[in-house]
């Protein structure tokens, strides 16, 4: 009985405060617009369709990863292999399904690393003054380069491979949280609360976790889901330069890579994989563009 | 005092003039969400050649867009404009785009309030005056470089020559407000809106501009029809006035007598929160409360909600125009007093 | 102006320079020796302290540093371990190609993309709109090698328009441009859309319309300009990723531009020509960026370099 009582008085108290001073509503507010967001479900439905089909892919695909069947080279989409075979009689379809495990895991390894660096540099960056001016000529110099040639780059003097061109991927993308992050952390310095809390006495790293970050949260969210469908694009093209993934791994990228050679005789074995790419970064992007719309109205 | 009374008298003479601008019965509708909110209501009225006339009201009175439609500026996948406009006896609402064109610029023109954002930023302050006269007239480009400097000294700009090949942004505010007018004035038309021409500017230069404009009046007898929400404004350069609240004319008269006697309890509350210095009123009354968003009142006089003298039947039925001597009046308080 | 200019050549100079250090110390950092690259794991020791000495290798990092400014700032980027001709040489021999491709895809990329965001934000949440924002962002996820494939499989193989691969004049260079064009269309449209639609809304759009001006010359005499301001920055960073796209492109058509020169270094380590490569296209993506700030003077009066 006694907390129905406190349950309606906090509901009293809230109702009283003004919008911007309750975070939960926020984000149900948040929640609403993406809901009515048609471009950010379909993205979302494209993306749990190809995590389903990637995660469950030891239950879901038709047959075993690395099956040869030598009397099963290039067989075209049928009934029996969705998506064609390859050149050694392997289903193209649940070489597909394991390869989304590498694609998705390229993306979120690279973002992960950019955007913990990234919102690192980006922090001190716009909350340390003395030591902006060299960061950011860091970031120009990285920027200097266009960023799949940075890859490259990279890559040519780590050398090739699936773990290389993820840090690759990664490093060619901190930029852009640097650039984000700072821009965000330079107007909230400006902010009155901010100076209020600093003549309070409370210590920069204080200041930093319970104000700053949390604002930064939002432009970092969008930023992420955008640069997540950017970091597969980029790691599976250079795994179809042969400087990511190397085949036989069945990632998209090397597929493709591989397929190319056989395009007139089996053009699914470089189109679907290609395909593939092409819908989760799509996905990835629809779901990003909503994001930005639902966390910042005024953008639109 | 004075002037005001010469200028009722010359409305006289100009009575016998015919209407220059006739509208009558306009319903402005805007779509929001699902429902059709009205923005101006069944709004009818006369300007005479020659003569200038205030369109007052506060923001969301309906002002504005009764002048966008005027021109027709409402955008037709937003608003729906219905009842008739006539310039000279000629249908303008409903007529095609194209011919709409040849009477935008040259027939009807229009200054607006923002002289910062209403001029393109990327094109020479010459080229913008140009334009209009090139739009509408066939002469050689010699011809309309000579025009444009001769409307930029009559709008009183100093070295015209030089400022024909500057960009907005080289000039100030009342400079721009001025180029904007010399626009407006390039193709000598019949009508000028000015949609609060002086409201973004300092003190002293709305003098000026308001004295040009003035200027300009007598010397091309075009028709003037000022939207404000400063009866400073109105007191300085109208012959009549119309006061709009929440979509509808609720007062129309002439000049003097809508400042000495107004009849509409709104009008009253605008004129009496105007700060005088002959009276030196220790405080002044401002209306309580705001327009109320459209939409809001069904029912009723739509200002009952903020007036002193709102009597039972003001929340059951909205007043027609009631015509007294000098002036219409939109109020139960004067159904009594009508003429004839 | 001049002084703005003056202050933009004096970063770019700076940023040049850490390029330069960055590539030069990517490139000496990397594990294993060059030296036994080039001749072999049964090299004799005499051997390789001569063609260390040869390729200035024995000497302390910085001096390498500064001999290969030095002669970089000659025109001179060091030989190939591979094939021993002058990287430059190399270079300047394909470039052109790589620029072709560049220059013909930014044209197709930036008339279809301005065409398509104008559209799309003169028919706001029409079907046209959703069309070409649809169109526009399947451009920027699609990968370029996919792309590629695709039109060679159909323009070269099943309608045989087109050359599959290789180089042979402007005609070969068709399908590899909508390839890369393509990509470019979409954030082009995208950013035009937003820009136009930031533009419509302007009062100078409305005083246009009040002078009598009709809605081609409205959109396309009054609008445009202003909504390109932004757009242009855009095409300047485009053109870089141009650059860096072509290295996909060229690989699929097997198209001899210095994309391809680039997967072929690194296929055999061969590292003065990846360090030319990296700093010449840098180099290149500066430049273009210091002329587009030059260029967005000209479109937009209002703004003062001070």
């Amino acid at each position: 009985m006694s907390q129905v009582v406190t349950e309606s008085k906090t509901e009293g108290l809230v109702g009283n405060m003004p919008e911007a001073a309750k975070p939960k509503s926020y984000w149900s507010l948040v929640w609403r617009r993406l809901k009515r967001n048609k471009g950010a479900i379909i993205g979302a439905a494209i993306l749990l369709f190809f995590i389903i089909a990637s995660v469950g892919a030891p239950i879901l695909s038709p047959y075993p990863m690395e099956e040869m069947k030598m009397e099963n080279r290039f067989i075209a989409p049928s009934a029996d292999h969705w998506l064609g075979t390859d050149e050694f009689g392997r289903d193209i379809l649940s070489r597909m399904m394991y390869g989304g495990r590498v694609s998705l895991m390229m993306g979120l390894v690279a973002v992960s690393i950019a955007g913990i660096v990234g919102v690192f540099l980006g922090v001190i960056s716009g909350y340390y003054r003395k030591l902006d001016i060299y960061i950011m000529q860091c970031m120009d110099i990285l920027l200097a380069f266009p960023s799949l040639l940075l890859a490259i780059a990279i890559i040519a003097v780590l050398g090739v491979g699936l773990t290389n061109a993820m840090i690759a991927v990664a490093i060619s993308v901190i930029p852009s949280y640097v650039r984000v992050v700072r821009g965000t952390v330079l107007s909230l310095r400006e902010k009155e609360y901010i100076e209020a809390v600093k003549a309070l006495g409370v210590s920069d790293f204080k200041i930093i976790l319970k104000h700053i970050l949390p604002n930064v949260l939002s432009p970092v969210i969008v930023l992420s889901t955008l640069q997540f469908g950017t970091s597969i694009l980029a790691a599976a093209s250079l795994s179809f330069l042969g400087l990511g993934a190397q085949p036989p791994a069945p990632e998209w990228g090397a597929m493709a890579y591989v397929g190319k050679s056989f395009l007139l005789n089996a053009w699914w074995m470089s189109l679907f994989p290609g395909l593939a790419i092409m819908l989760v970064v799509l996905g990835f992007n629809m779901l990003g563009d909503g994001l930005r719309d639902a966390l910042d109205p005024r953008l639109k | 005092m004075a002037s005001l009374q010469e200028k009722t008298i010359g409305k006289q003479d100009s009575d016998v003039s015919e209407n220059l601008l006739s509208v009558k019965g306009l319903n402005v509708k805007f779509k929001s969400d699902n429902t059709k909110v009205t923005a101006v209501n069944n709004v009818s009225f006369q300007l005479k050649e020659g003569e200038t006339v205030a369109l007052v009201g506060e923001s969301g009175s309906g002002k504005s867009v009764t002048s966008l439609s005027i021109m027709g500026l409402i955008p037709k996948h937003a608003g729906f404009v219905d009842g008739s406009i006539q310039l000279l006896g000629q249908q303008l609402n409903g007529l095609p785009a194209k011919q709409m064109r040849t009477i935008r610029g040259r027939e009807i023109s229009m200054i607006f309030q923002e002289p910062m954002t209403s001029l393109n930023p990327v094109h020479k302050i010459g080229d913008q005056i140009g334009k209009v006269i090139r739009l509408h007239e066939n002469i050689k480009k010699e011809e309309i470089t000579k025009r444009t400097i001769e409307m930029l000294v009559k709008v009183g700009i100093p070295r015209p020559d030089k400022i024909i090949k500057e960009y907005p942004h080289q000039l100030s505010g009342g400079m721009r407000q001025r180029v904007m007018i010399a626009m407006a004035m390039a193709c000598n038309p019949k009508l000028l809106i000015a949609d609060e021409p002086t409201t973004a500017l300092d003190v002293t230069i709305q003098a000026q501009i308001l004295d040009l404009m003035n200027d300009l009046k007598k010397q091309y007898s075009t028709t003037i029809l000022l939207i404000t929400h400063d009866l400073g404004v109105v007191a300085e350069i109208a012959d009549r006035v119309m006061v709009m609240y929440y979509g509808q004319i609720v007062e129309e008269a002439d000049v003097y007598t809508l400042f000495k006697s107004p009849k509409h309890p709104y009008t009253a509350g605008l004129i009496n929160s105007i700060p005088n210095l002959e009276e030196m009123k220790s405080r002044l009354d401002p209306i309580t409360g705001n327009v109320p968003n459209m939409g809001e009142i069904t029912v009723g006089c739509p200002f009952r909600t903020r007036c002193n003298h709102a009597k039972d039947i003001c929340s059951v039925k909205n007043p027609p125009l009631f015509k007294l001597e000098n002036q219409t009046v939109r109020c139960w308080l004067h159904e009594n007093k009508e003429v004839g | 102006m001049t002084r703005y200019l003056l202050k933009r050549f004096f970063t770019m100079l700076i940023t040049l320079l850490g390029v330069s250090i960055l590539v030069f110390l990517m490139i000496h950092l990397i594990p294993g020796d060059p030296v036994l690259n080039i001749l072999g794991e049964f090299a004799t020791e005499e051997a390789i302290n001569n063609l260390k000495a040869e390729l200035g290798l024995n000497q302390p990092l910085y001096m390498q540093y500064f001999s290969f400014i030095g002669n970089a700032l000659q025109g001179d980027l060091g030989q190939s371990y591979i094939t021993n001709l002058y990287v430059v040489d190399e270079i300047m021999n394909r470039f052109p190609i790589t620029f072709q491709l560049a220059v013909y895809s930014l044209i197709i990329g930036a008339v279809v993309g301005i065409i398509m965001g104008t559209i799309a934000a003169v028919k706001q949440n029409t079907i046209f709109d959703q069309l070409a924002m649809m169109v526009s962002l399947i451009g920027i996820s699609a990968p370029g090698f996919w792309i590629a494939l695709f039109l060679i499989f159909v323009f070269a193989y099943q309608l045989p328009i087109f050359p599959i691969s290789g180089y042979d004049g402007f005609y070969s260079l068709i399908l590899p441009s909508i390839t890369l064009g393509l990509a470019t269309s979409g954030n082009i449209a995208r950013m035009t859309r937003s820009s136009m639609l930031e533009v419509i809304k302007q009062d100078y759009m409305r005083t246009a319309e009040a002078k009598g001006v009709n809605v081609f010359r409205l959109i396309f005499g009054h609008g445009l300009q202003n909504a390109l301001i932004p757009v242009i920055t855009l095409i300047g960073l485009q053109f870089g990723h141009l650059l860096a796209g072509a290295v996909v492109t060229e690989t699929v058509f097997a198209l001899p531009g210095i994309g391809s020169l680039a997967i072929e270094a690194i296929a055999t380590r061969d590292m003065p020509t990846i360090q030319g490569l990296v700093m010449f296209m840098a180099f290149i993506f500066i430049v273009v960026n210091l002329l587009v700030d030059i260029i967005y003077s000209a479109v937009d009066p209002r703004i003062k370099y001070e």
